[in-house]
């Protein structure tokens, strides 16, 4: 008696005759299109450029404002440049085809951000008349350009929530950054309200990007 | 022109597709249209779901030639691109059929290839009862020919865990074909 899977192997189920003809007509129509290539690389640079963007933009207002000074945004540069360098990882692995391993350099420097933002915050610096939650909404306020760009340029490849979710840790880094300059509460805090919008900011990203039909399934 | 292509790579083909000359996709698509349609219609079994993702398969293609990677083997990223659009469609059907209360309609939807129809539908209405990660590495392992590596690169996944659905797959076929054997 043969095995199982050797019927199988002769030769595949029959289909319409004319199903390979219609699909290369549908591919000859969407190449006549003539639309642009569109190449990761860039797509990364600009998902980085929008939070990265977002930050500075921000932060330049609040220097405008009164609410911080250049010498206080220098004496945070260090935390500052590793967010900053945390959302160009996070960026360049979601819209890596081959960024797997990446994906968890990005998820590992994440985490080192979050550990450092909360232990170099230390005591309360200074105290807030608003409640704690308005820096929550701020953080995702604040990340909602970063993450559309991200829901975006996510539709450009098949779906993969470890991919959507590193694209979403790079969006919320905006919201981490304005929050190290804006916030001088405790660690506590920081711990409760940032980084749990920046994991809000994260899974958000997850879910919308899986409920978004991609325009390719490519890897 | 595709005559020309004949000794040309699937890699080579895809970088000059990459920069713009069309023909080189067309020659891709003659290469490999049969076989993505094959893997297709056992991961589904359904002839119009089957023809939907072969048409989606190759708009992927050119919509993400951006993505491709110079140096990536060809036919593994095509297949990878008809196994995610496979999966996704699988995911929504049964979706849909759970909210309907209503069982799979493709199980019977595919006409009957030439050989052995009876025994052959048999096997193939069994594999569509696999769950979909058995399903996708029993396909790729024995009828793609694809390691185990290589199913566990597509999936993020260890090869051991792709061996592992594989091998649950192969034991769920047997039991499900157990009155093959007895016939």
């Amino acid at each position: 008696m043969p095995a199982p899977s050797d019927p199988l192997m002769s030769s595949p189920p029959r289909l319409d005759p004319g199903a390979l003809e219609r699909a290369l007509a549908a591919s000859r129509a969407e190449l006549a299109l003539g639309r642009p290539v569109r190449r990761w690389r860039p797509q990364a640079v600009g998902l980085f450029a929008a939070s990265a963007g977002m930050a500075l933009a921000t932060t330049a207002v609040f220097v405008a404002l009164g609410r911080t000074t250049g010498s206080a945004v220098l004496g945070r540069a260090p935390m500052l440049a590793m967010l900053l360098a945390t959302s160009a990882v996070c960026s360049w692995a979601a819209l890596s085809p081959r960024g797997q391993q990446l994906r968890w350099v990005g998820v590992g420097m994440a985490l080192v951000s979050a550990a450092l933002l909360v232990l170099t915050r230390g005591a309360m610096r200074e105290p807030s008349s608003l409640p704690e939650w308005v820096c929550t909404a701020s953080h995702v306020a604040v990340a909602l350009v970063p993450v559309a760009v991200a829901l975006a340029v996510l539709r450009w490849a098949a779906f993969n929530p470890l991919r959507a979710a590193v694209a979403g840790l790079a969006a919320g880094t905006v919201g981490a950054f304005v929050g190290e300059l804006a916030c001088g509460l405790g660690a506590g805090h920081v711990a409760a309200y940032h980084l749990g919008a920046w994991a809000l900011v994260a899974l958000m990203t997850g879910a919308l990007s899986k409920r978004l039909k991609p325009r390719t399934y490519a890897p | 022109m595709n005559q020309a292509m004949g000794s040309v790579t699937d890699e080579a083909l895809m970088d000059l597709f990459c920069q713009g000359d069309h023909s080189a996709f067309e020659a891709l698509f003659a290469r490999h249209a049969g076989r993505v349609q094959g893997f297709l219609a056992r991961m589904v079994r359904d002839g119009p779901l089957a023809e939907d993702l072969l048409q989606t398969t190759f708009l992927s293609v050119i919509r993400a030639r951006g993505r491709y990677e110079p140096g990536t083997r060809f036919t593994p990223w095509l297949l990878t691109i008809a196994a995610n659009a496979a999966r996704d469609a699988l995911r929504h059907q049964q979706h849909v059929d759970s909210h309907a209360h209503a069982p799979p309609e493709g199980l019977t939807s595919v006409p009957a290839p030439d050989g052995d129809p009876v025994l052959r539908r048999r096997i193939e209405d069994a594999l569509q009862l696999l769950p979909l990660e058995q399903r996708e590495a029993v396909v790729l392992s024995k009828l793609e020919g694809w390691s185990f590596e290589e199913i566990a690169q597509l999936r993020g996944i260890r090869a051991g865990a792709a061996r592992l659905r594989a091998h649950r797959g192969y034991e769920k076929l047997r039991e499900l074909l157990g009155g093959l054997e007895d016939a």
